[in-house]
């Protein structure tokens, strides 16, 4: 594996040279140093996706989780799984509740601009569980996919580049690194969720009828949020089976291409325009968008 | 890597994990990654294996849960079925004609799926139990917006048309209950349709020759 500048050449398990031993293909995948500016990149992503995914919980924040609000404390920890925890189950008062998500929001504003980063990505992911545990009813794919991409850049130097961190490092005198093996400890975290959470998503689909037959692209355009074709469904029934197939399919190639490194960076930078798309198809644009930014370390694009 | 290579790249010898540190955290991938397995494998609407969700639930489940890691990842979006449909929900005083509370109503994005996601939660249920506690708290929390302290809650199921019929169907009522505060209590009254709470039993007709005791 090489390492250079800002670029990114990302090693997987199968990418074999030689005669490895499984210590040293693992040590290859989750150690070796990597650069810091793709960990840079999905940090402002993941950051921008925080900020438009809590903004959804502004308006009706204290109508869902006020002192007289719809979502009862009791009603919430009934309804989150046994060891679920919420910051907000300690906050009484409209005052707290608000101060709690404007913490959230600073947290996420944080993340986008690289300030404090690590501990910002930290401070993220716990409020953000928190606001879901909150209300576990209201949550949807892209608040998992958004938790996920939150513990992943925890892991490592998320604000080694592009940020407000690295412009105080240099001017304090301190020479700024360009890779880190942290980094790639988060880069393979994000690269192994990627495969499983589509992998996961795939099985649920293929569960069902629809996704065989070829009919869930019509059931997808009845939802609210999404583009509805079904005009043009009702004009050609292989338009819809071929939408529906073509989904799945395109999940297959990701979850089994990106392991490959004759694979990886072209499926990753089809997955750019792909998953987006995919979620303004199912009504879930900011899934979409998500899965998006797990792609993004992948398709090499500095 | 050599050192022209680790200096090129602006990597210290102080930023290598050292083989103790290394060692911990391979540990501690190898936990979360079994963890992660576990977590699909026993959130999938199957529902869980006893073994696995012992398991998990004993060992991983303290750590990713909190997180909110402890998830299945099974988006299927639709599979066409009833429960896939979009939920409204529907709030006016108690026995009124007036003009209804709509959630979401025209709101659009992310925080009308929140809304709708609420929605079906007390019509579907959940993994514990149906909605009606749900339901409870949503009635509750209406009181101050329509200003009473007796409210009828709907929600209603909006029309999935099917490709041979697109122009059929119509929203569906799914869940009916009034909530009602009395004294300090908030009460539930569930409107259950009759076919539910007392299905008819029809006497079945007597065989021929059968003989009257």
């Amino acid at each position: 594996m090489s390492v250079s500048g800002s670029g990114s050449v990302r090693s997987t398990p199968f990418d074999k040279t030689g005669s490895e031993t499984v210590g040293e293909i693992w040590t290859r995948f989750w150690f070796t140093p990597a650069p810091l500016r793709p960990l840079a990149a999905v940090r402002i992503l993941t950051g921008i996706l925080g900020l438009l995914l809590a903004w959804s919980y502004a308006d009706d924040l204290l109508v869902w989780f006020g002192p007289d609000g719809m979502i009862p404390r009791d009603v919430a920890a009934a309804w989150r799984p046994r060891w679920g925890a919420s910051l907000y189950d300690a906050a009484a008062t409209s005052a707290s509740i608000t101060a709690l998500f404007a913490a959230t929001l600073l947290a996420f504003a944080c993340v986008v601009v690289g300030l404090c980063s690590r501990l910002a990505a930290v401070a993220a992911a716990v409020l953000w569980a928190s606001l879901l545990h909150r209300g576990p009813m209201l949550a949807g794919p892209a608040d998992d996919c958004l938790s996920v991409l939150l513990w992943c850049l925890a892991a490592g130097p998320c604000g080694g580049d592009l940020s407000l961190d690295r412009v105080i490092a240099t001017r304090r005198g301190r020479v700024p690194r360009a890779c880190s093996p942290w980094a790639q400890l988060s880069l393979g975290l994000l690269h192994t969720h990627a495969s499983a959470i589509t992998l996961a998503a795939l099985l649920a689909q293929l569960k069902g009828d629809a996704w065989w037959n070829g009919t869930a692209a019509w059931w997808l355009a009845s939802r609210a949020g999404a583009i509805d074709l079904r005009g043009a469904y009702l004009g050609s029934e292989y338009l819809m089976n071929l939408v529906t197939h073509a989904i799945v399919a395109f999940e297959i190639l990701f979850a089994a291409g990106i392991w490959f490194a004759a694979t990886r960076r072209t499926v990753a930078r089809i997955a750019l325009v792909a998953w987006p798309m995919i979620g303004l198809l199912a009504g879930e644009p900011l899934w979409g968008l998500a899965m998006a930014i797990f792609a993004v370390p992948l398709a090499d694009l500095t | 890597m050599s050192r022209d290579t680790r200096a090129d790249e602006g990597l210290n010898r102080s930023d290598e994990p050292q083989d103790a540190v290394r060692a911990g955290v391979t540990v501690a991938l190898a936990a979360y990654l079994i963890g992660l397995v576990l977590a699909i494998a026993t959130n999938s609407m199957s529902g869980p294996s006893a073994l696995l969700g012992t398991v998990k639930s004993r060992i991983f489940s303290p750590v990713l849960a909190p997180a909110w890691l402890d998830l299945g990842y099974d988006h299927r979006f639709s599979y066409g079925l009833d429960e896939d449909a979009d939920h409204e929900i529907e709030l006016m005083p108690h026995g009124s004609d007036g003009e209804p509370l709509q959630l979401p109503g025209p709101i659009a994005g992310e925080r009308s799926a929140r809304w709708r996601r609420l929605a079906r939660t007390i019509a579907v249920g959940g993994v514990d139990g149906d909605g009606s506690t749900v339901a409870a708290g949503v009635g509750r929390g209406g009181f101050a917006r329509l200003e009473t302290a007796d409210v009828d809650l709907r929600v209603f199921r909006l029309p999935q048309p099917e490709r041979a019929a697109p122009a059929s169907g119509a929203a569906e009522q799914v869940y009916a209950a009034r909530v009602r505060r009395v004294a300090d209590d908030v009460q539930l009254i569930r409107d259950e349709p009759r076919g539910e709470v007392a299905p008819l039993v029809r006497p079945q007709p007597r065989a021929a020759g059968e003989g009257s005791r």
